[in-house]
């Protein structure tokens, strides 16, 4: 038998032999005449083969009557019988859908029909030329399992990105962004946490979207086993124009591309305000913040003519009232003689008429956005770069709030030889926030500057922009309220800001060696450092924060983040035989994540208006510094079987250098298969072109930031004076060390069908997973009788499960109308299944009480705050009077009605249809977030204070008197009757159940309408291509089951980046986009 | 040629990763950020344990005041006024931030032999047990402090802890007579030792009252009986880095006026008087910033004060009780329980005055009040003063079969002193105070027993004004004022008796249940009077 195999081959080889061979080329090009670099040439039956240059060129000697077969991953193979000709040019035709190539884990690229699990991609097309340069935001419905939610309309305000839910609280559920294959701090750094203020940028604000080429969103843990417990909250793979460059990918001849925009941003939530009513209570004037005063009418119950402060009787002039600025004289808000500075005398009457100044604060806002691209090679091939460089100056609706970046970007690839690669990219940007501080109120003052805040509840006789906001000697705020409690919101403007501006450099550099064609070594490079200069300043004289804000802040800080990661890997391709391959990877990896925080905090200005440290008084340090490294080492083998049988092993294990020796590494395996049945059987007349059926097991980890473990004392030198000099002190830290702390662990199976159906005419991807934590970092509460306030522990369980689903339709495939429908869906629920036995509830994120809690049993987006008093029957109790009796208490188990809301929507869904005519094409996306709760501070103030025609006119008439539905003390029904302004404000304001709404919102995201200038036209032109598309963006909303008059928009993240969801504290208004755009190439 | 090329990119590679061994250290657990447990000192831990016990009394007096109707409280159901989590700061800044100091610091002290220091320690420890059985009932002791050995402390009974308390002061009296220096900063008694001693009786005799354990009491001789030695915190006048002022008055001298309001009840009895007369030390409690009151004695203004507008509804039994709504001449604050929206007032409602704030002497000028004016916050935080010693001795008297007409009589007169004596306002004349204790007497002589005891316990409130911990206790007891003003909700519910549990000590300890209502009383209250 073993002589006969021989024999065979002798003669096979000898017949080879017998045959003339002659060297062959060509060019291996795709359908539009690109070349395609690196396909492969094989002479079929044989082990002969060679791949393309940069240009597609190939050389290969075979002899005439052999078939030479072509292929290029994406691609239809052909092949092609030699004859006679020497040169054998090829056009490859596109494969079908399925077989496109996906970048995977670590850069590993793989055809799509052989993963085990759900990949998103968005390509450049719904990336580029949109209205905000954050491609957190441009992502928001382009891929199912990713929410985005933004922490509201100002330009360059961070933004919170969850894929598939959230599986822990302790812990950032942020996913990991890889640019060119380079783990990128993606950190929102909020000056201030949300009560001070938490303006801010998200630091993916410093790519340039239009520098990107594609978007790969890794979902499940066995997709991004091999990023360790970094991938664990899922991956944003980012391949940038340069980066693609710098892959060898997508090579071609010199060419420029400039793409322009140019949008206008306004206020989209705009209250439609009553003008039926004025400030005041009970239909009685008064300079209060509510709006339940008299009538703008003269005559009837609630007329002006029946108030003596309106009617003439105080003022002197019907119809006008004493100057605000007069009557508060007395308050000592501003002296007497002062009045004439600003144009008042102690006559000056204020006209009792409606004003509508909240617009007139905000502003039309514009963006520009520039962006130009050179990419080329040389002649050989050997050498290709890319050059990108971005403007971005996008001044937000908001005063004083404006974006400036500039990223410059580099991707280059040099062949050294035939064996050695080297390529990198270097990439620059500079980014510049500016805005007014925004802290968080609930419709009263603000505990800090705010500039959101009293603005959309003055008082409808009031204007904004008409009253004079400085004292003109003190330059301190000046405004209606009689006690001056109110700060002017021109005043926050012309006084106070915060600033980030931010320096960053971030690239890598690869050096691959190819031991041959199956096999070669990798070492991969990669650093990103960005230094973010912080300044929150305030002048001295404002009425808003603590006595010390109100001294003069000035705080300058400078965040550096650095990483640096190595990883270094041997990568395998093999075909074991006709009907097995394999493939394999194994490496290590270090991370090293950098941050410090050096600054100062002077407070008490001397000298109004100078911001610097020498004109205040006081100064504090401002420093924290934090180092984490992560030592990994992963393996993955994937196999496949006669192309419709593809299993993938992985593995990782990661050391963590924060945690004690004994628990500082843990291994996480992941497992998938996918199985393709068309590629099997024969469906016969069944309109199936392919199916896939996949599932997978993946497990990962997460790791604590900081210095989870130490216990630490806590050293104050100003804790108090005696007798004018400092006592220092020390105590002990609220936190009591545990060094048996783990990591935590998550788990999760995945199961996916995917089909292409009627002619690949609707394809459809459908995807459920179940992922469970378990070990969750707690920051446990500890009951301070222990000495201390909490401990780092592992304790407890969070179940997420979800599904994902993704269809596509082109109904109409015409030569010259097309027409594609996409459409995605996305639920999860992630429920609290265990908090051990000593915890019953833990509030992760807001205030102790309203915010977010962690409750046994109930979802993880629970919301807990304080509620009507219920009777055992569960009627709401009405007080004697006749408004709500609260309960305060806030502990779920105590009072379920605590529980006021839970965040998390039933499911987002979003359309997107593309229909083409011609060199037109129109684009619309819509969104549908439906269900779940958002505490509303602007809706419930809006309510309470009276200011929107929700709470005058048809909809509601505030001259009649009200009952509450509900009990008295003694269990009989409320028989009390109260006024409008009881009826809404003393109610309302009381329980925060009362102030939560569901948040459903459907939503016009995205509509655009694109012409591509005709190739003809262009002829005599130097430019290639052109195009011109008009776009909208957030043109249209309705969250319908919120009061109909604020017009309010739900997307806002009124805790800021971060785990918590569904509040909102005035620290957010939406922004509606529209603009032209141009895009060319020469 | 192809090996060396191998050869030279493996060790370029090679040494590109082990010189990145700043990016593979993985011993980085100890925090840069804070010092560490070890670096500890016992001097900078009495400074801080110093501050946090005045805060501490503060922060649990003010309830006290505010149940007994010495400060305006702003619920209307007892339930909701004072919830679970409510109590958290409090709970917290006891445990965590005192004791546990406390008990690292006694550590470090007994090593280098400072007596003086330890006996602070169980001094403070002392006083907030105490206080919080008077609070809570049963705390933790006996378990509690011991970090990760114990995470869920059980509760002692009260009078296990009361006993436990009794035995730290002993503690530290013989800590005291050791021998041996204070601390630099002694912000209570200046390093004197005679005086802590007498604190430590104060609070013993204190907790023998409560207990109703008379002859304790009288054993005990060495005490506060002179204003000199009152055991109090005094605060400073620096607004921030730090904030040295008294708490009162952060909340009462603003750059936008008050943020608290006085109790009309409190004020009431002052300008009521005795006997026609009026209370001299008003002006110094009490600060007006105007000389009227809208719809009281000055046109109404419902913009101001609402309640006074004509018309207005007023429950029965408010009227009833003949004192609601607001007071003429300034004197204008609000009622029990009163939590309607906040008028624009802030400028004009009366404050808390230059006693114990630190604010501003009330000479009848009516100027709003803002940030730094009057002593700009030097006041001070009560925690025993000798008029307290007295009053004490009355009730001790009339419980024994005794007159309490000269611990009363000595009361008023010592704390009449006390406020005479502050600093940045003019003196009580002899006249004035002789007047009104010639007054206070002839009514006295007149009135029955029950009568004299509700005079002495008014006069006992007036003095706990800056701390309301013995006011609370002191109501709970004896059952007197019975003529405090009634709140706004005719049925406010059970007055706590004894509080609800901290959220962070019910929620977060396995071996502790909240309480269902208010009505559980102390160990020492189990036969006392019904109050509301």
């Amino acid at each position: 038998m073993k002589s006969f195999f021989r024999l065979t081959l002798v003669f096979l080889v000898s017949m080879q032999l017998a045959y003339s061979q002659k060297t062959l080329t060509g060019v291996v090009s795709d359908s539009d005449g690109i070349p395609l670099p690196g396909a492969t040439v094989l002479v079929q039956g044989t082990m002969t083969g060679v791949t393309t240059d940069f240009d597609g060129n190939f050389s290969i000697n075979a002899s005439e009557g052999q078939q030479l077969e072509f292929s290029f991953v994406g691609y239809q193979t052909a092949s092609i019988t030699v004859g006679s000709s020497d040169v054998i040019n090829i056009s490859l035709s596109l494969g079908t859908q399925l077989e496109e190539v996906i970048v995977t884990s670590l850069g590993i690229t793989r055809e799509k029909r052989a993963l085990g699990y759900a990949v998103s991609e968005v390509d450049n097309s719904q990336i580029e030329s949109r209205s905000t340069g954050d491609v957190a935001r441009i992502l928001s419905g382009k891929a199912s399992g990713v929410q985005v939610t933004n922490q509201g309309g100002l330009s360059g305000s961070g933004t919170n990105v969850i894929i598939r839910g959230l599986s822990t609280f302790s812990s950032s559920n942020q996913p990991l962004f890889v640019v060119d294959g380079v783990p990128f701090a993606s950190d929102t750094n909020a000056m201030g946490g949300f009560t001070s203020g938490n303006n801010g940028s998200s630091r993916f604000l410093d790519l340039d979207p239009n520098n990107i080429e594609s978007v790969n969103v890794l979902k499940g843990l066995a997709a991004a086993t091999l990023y360790g417990s970094q991938g664990r909250n899922g991956v944003i793979l980012i391949t940038t124009k340069s980066g693609t460059t710098a892959a060898g990918l997508n090579a071609q001849k010199n060419e420029v591309t400039v793409n322009t925009s140019y949008f206008s941003s306004e206020l989209a939530m705009k209250p439609d305000y009553q003008n039926q009513y004025g400030g005041g209570f009970d239909q009685s004037f008064g300079w209060f913040f509510s709006n339940w005063g008299p009538s703008f009418d003269k005559e009837g119950p609630a007329g002006w003519g029946r108030q003596i402060a309106l009617n003439g009787e105080l003022s002197g002039q019907p119809g006008y009232v004493i100057h605000p600025y007069v009557n508060s004289i007395s308050d000592n808000a501003l002296p007497k003689d002062l009045l004439p500075l600003i144009g008042l005398s102690m006559d000056s009457l204020y006209e009792w008429a409606p004003r509508d100044s909240v617009e007139e604060l905000f502003r039309t806002g514009s963006i520009l956005n520039t962006n130009v691209n050179f990419r080329g090679q040389s002649d050989d091939g050997k050498i290709s770069y890319n050059v990108n460089y971005g403007n971005l100056d996008d001044e937000g609706f908001t005063p004083n709030n404006n974006l400036r970046r500039n990223t410059l970007s580099f991707g280059g690839r040099m062949s050294l030889s035939n064996r050695l690669t080297v390529n990198g990219t270097l990439n620059y940007s500079n980014t510049r926030f500016k805005s007014p501080p925004i802290a968080s109120a609930y419709g009263g003052t603000a505990g800090a500057n705010s500039l959101y805040d009293v603005v959309f509840f003055t008082p409808r006789q009031l204007s904004i922009t008409e009253l004079p906001y400085e004292n003109p000697i003190t330059k301190s705020s000046i405004y209606y309220y009689p006690s001056n409690a109110i700060q002017h919101p021109l005043w926050t403007l012309n006084n106070s800001e915060d600033r980030q501006n931010t320096q960053r450099t971030y690239g890598g550099t690869s050096i691959q060696y190819d031991f041959n064609d199956n096999l070669n070594i990798q070492y991969r490079y990669g650093y990103d450092v960005y230094s973010e200069d912080n300044v929150s300043q305030s002048n001295k004289g404002g009425q808003t924060g603590t006595t010390e804000d109100r001294t003069g802040v000035y705080e300058k800080w400078n965040n550096t983040n650095t990483i640096f990661n190595h990883q270094i890997s041997i990568n395998g391709d093999y075909e074991l035989d006709d009907l097995w391959g394999a493939t394999f990877n194994i490496g290590a990896t270090s991370n090293s994540v950098e941050y410090d925080r050096n600054g100062v905090r002077s407070t008490g200005q001397n000298v109004f208006g100078i911001f610097r440290h020498y004109n205040f008084n006081s100064q504090e340090e401002i420093e924290y510094y934090s180092k984490r490294n992560i030592l990994g080492l992963f393996g993955q083998a994937s196999f496949d079987y006669d192309d419709y049988l593809f299993i993938t092993l992985a593995t990782r294990t990661d050391w963590v250098s924060n945690l004690y020796e004994d628990f500082r590494s843990i291994t996480y395996p992941s497992a998938s298969i996918a199985i393709v049945p068309t590629s099997l059987f024969d469906f016969g007349e069944l309109p199936i072109d392919f199916l896939k059926v996949r599932a997978s097991y993946g497990t990962s980890a997460t790791f604590p930031t900081g210095y989870p473990i130490a216990s630490t004392l806590n050293l104050d030198v100003q804790d108090f004076r005696v007798g004018g000099t400092n006592v220092i002190t020390n105590s002990s830290g609220s936190q009591l060390g545990n060094t048996g702390l783990k990591p935590e662990l998550l788990a999760e199976l995945e199961f996916g069908i995917e089909a292409n159906l009627f002619d690949n005419r609707l394809s459809a991807e459908v995807s459920y997973y179940d992922r469970n934590t378990t070990d969750l970092i707690i920051s446990r509460p500890l009951d301070p009788a222990t000495g201390y306030s909490s401990t780092n522990t592992n304790i407890g369980e969070i179940s997420t499960k979800g599904w994902e689903i993704d269809l596509s339709a082109d109904w109409l495939r015409g030569e010259k109308l097309n027409w594609n429908t996409t459409f995605n869906y996305m639920s999860s629920q992630s429920i609290v299944e265990d908090l051990g036995d000593d915890t019953d509830q833990i509030i992760y994120a807001g205030f102790s009480n309203l915010g977010n809690a962690a409750i046994a049993g109930l979802p993880l987006t629970s919301m807990i705050g304080t509620s009507v008093a219920r009777d055992s029957q569960g009627a709401p109790i009405v007080e004697g009077n006749g408004t709500y009796a609260t309960n305060n208490d806030t502990d779920y188990k105590n009072n379920p009605y605590a529980l006021i809301g839970d965040s998390n929507p039933d499911f987002i869904a979003n359309i997107s249809n593309t229909i083409s005519y011609g060199n037109f094409s129109l684009n619309f996306l819509f969104n549908a977030t439906i269900g779940g709760d958002m505490y509303s501070a602007f809706n419930s103030t809006m309510l309470s204070r009276g200011l929107t025609t929700d709470t005058a006119g048809p909809n509601f008439n505030r001259e009649l008197t009200f009952l509450l539905p509900g009990v008295l003390s003694d269990s009989s029904p409320n028989n009390k009757m109260v006024g409008a302004s009881t009826f809404t404000f003393s109610t309302i304001f009381y329980a925060s159940e009362l102030e939560t709404w569901d948040a459903s919102v459907l939503r016009l995201s995205e509509l655009s309408l694109t012409y591509d200038i005709p190739k003809e036209w262009l002829e005599r032109t130097p430019f290639g291509m052109a195009s011109i598309s008009a776009q909208g963006f957030n043109l249209w909303y309705d969250a319908y089951n919120m009061p109909e008059a604020s017009n309010f928009d739900p997307n806002i993240a009124g805790l800021g980046v971060g785990n918590g969801s569904g509040f909102e504290y005035f620290n957010g208004v939406s922004a509606r986009r529209y603009g032209v755009s141009l895009k060319f190439t020469f | 040629m192809k090996n060396f090329t191998k050869l030279s990119i493996l060790s370029l590679i090679g040494v590109l990763v082990f010189t990145s061994c700043e990016t593979t250290e993985l011993d980085l657990t100890a925090n840069p950020n804070a010092l560490g447990p070890d670096q500890a000192s016992a001097d900078l831990f009495i400074n801080a344990i110093q501050e946090d016990f005045a805060y501490f009394v503060d922060e649990l007096g003010s309830p006290g005041l505010r149940l007994t109707r010495q400060l305006h409280d702003f619920f209307r159901d007892y339930d909701n006024a004072y919830t679970p989590i409510a109590w958290d700061g409090v709970w917290s800044n006891a445990y965590q931030g005192i004791m546990e100091d406390i008990r690292l610091m006694t550590i470090l002290a007994e090593e280098a032999t400072l007596s003086y220091y330890v006996g602070m320690g169980e001094v403070f420890q002392a006083y907030i047990y105490i206080s919080l059985v008077d609070y809570f009932g049963d705390v933790p002791y006996t378990e509690a402090l011991q970090g990760s050995e114990n995470l869920n402390p059980s509760s002692d009974g009260g009078q296990a802890v009361y006993q436990a308390a009794l035995g730290l002061l002993d503690s530290a009296i013989a800590n005291f007579n050791a021998g041996g220096s204070g601390p630099q900063y002694d912000m209570y008694y200046g390093g004197d030792a005679q005086k802590w001693i007498r604190a430590a009786n104060s609070i013993k005799k204190k907790a023998y009252l409560n207990m109703g354990d008379y002859s304790s009491y009288n054993s005990i001789s060495n005490y506060i009986t002179s204003s000199a030695d009152d055991f109090q915190f005094q605060w400073g006048t620096n607004v921030s880095n730090p904030d040295t002022r008294s708490p009162i008055y952060r909340s009462n001298y603003t750059d936008n006026g008050a943020s608290d309001f006085q109790s009309n009840w409190l004020m009431n009895r002052l300008m009521v008087g005795r006997g026609g007369v009026r209370d001299p030390r008003i002006n110094y409690l009490i600060y007006r910033q105007q000389g009227d009151t809208p719809g009281i004695d000055a046109p109404s203004d419902e913009v101001l004060l609402q309640c006074a507008v004509p018309g207005f509804f007023i429950e029965p039994h408010r009227i009833a009780y003949g004192l609601y709504c607001g007071l003429p001449e300034g004197y204008w604050g609000r009622d029990h329980g009163d939590d309607s929206g906040i008028n624009p007032d802030q400028s004009r409602r009366a404050l808390s005055g230059i006693y114990p704030s630190g604010g501003s002497y009330d000479s009848g000028e009516f100027v709003p009040q803002y940030l730094n004016d009057g002593s700009g916050g030097a006041g001070i935080t009560p925690i025993i003063l000798s008029s307290w010693m007295n009053f004490f001795d009355a009730e001790v008297a009339v419980n024994t079969g005794g007159d309490p007409t000269a611990g009363t009589l000595a009361g008023i007169e010592s704390f009449m002193n006390k406020v005479d004596d502050i600093t940045g306002a003019p003196d009580i004349s002899q006249a004035d105070i002789d007047e009104y204790i010639a007054a206070f007497a002839s009514e006295w002589t007149a009135a029955s027993l029950d009568g004299k005891l509700e005079m002495w316990a008014e006069e006992f409130m007036i003095t706990q004004v800056g701390n309301g911990i013995d006011a609370y206790n002191l109501y709970r007891r004896t059952g007197y004022p019975k003529n405090l003003q009634p709140t706004i909700e005719l049925n406010p519910g059970q007055f706590p008796l004894s509080m609800f549990y901290p959220s962070n000590h019910a929620g977060r300890n396995s071996n502790v249940n909240q309480k269902t209502d208010l009505a559980q009383r102390v160990f020492w209250n189990t036969n006392g009077p019904s109050v509301d």
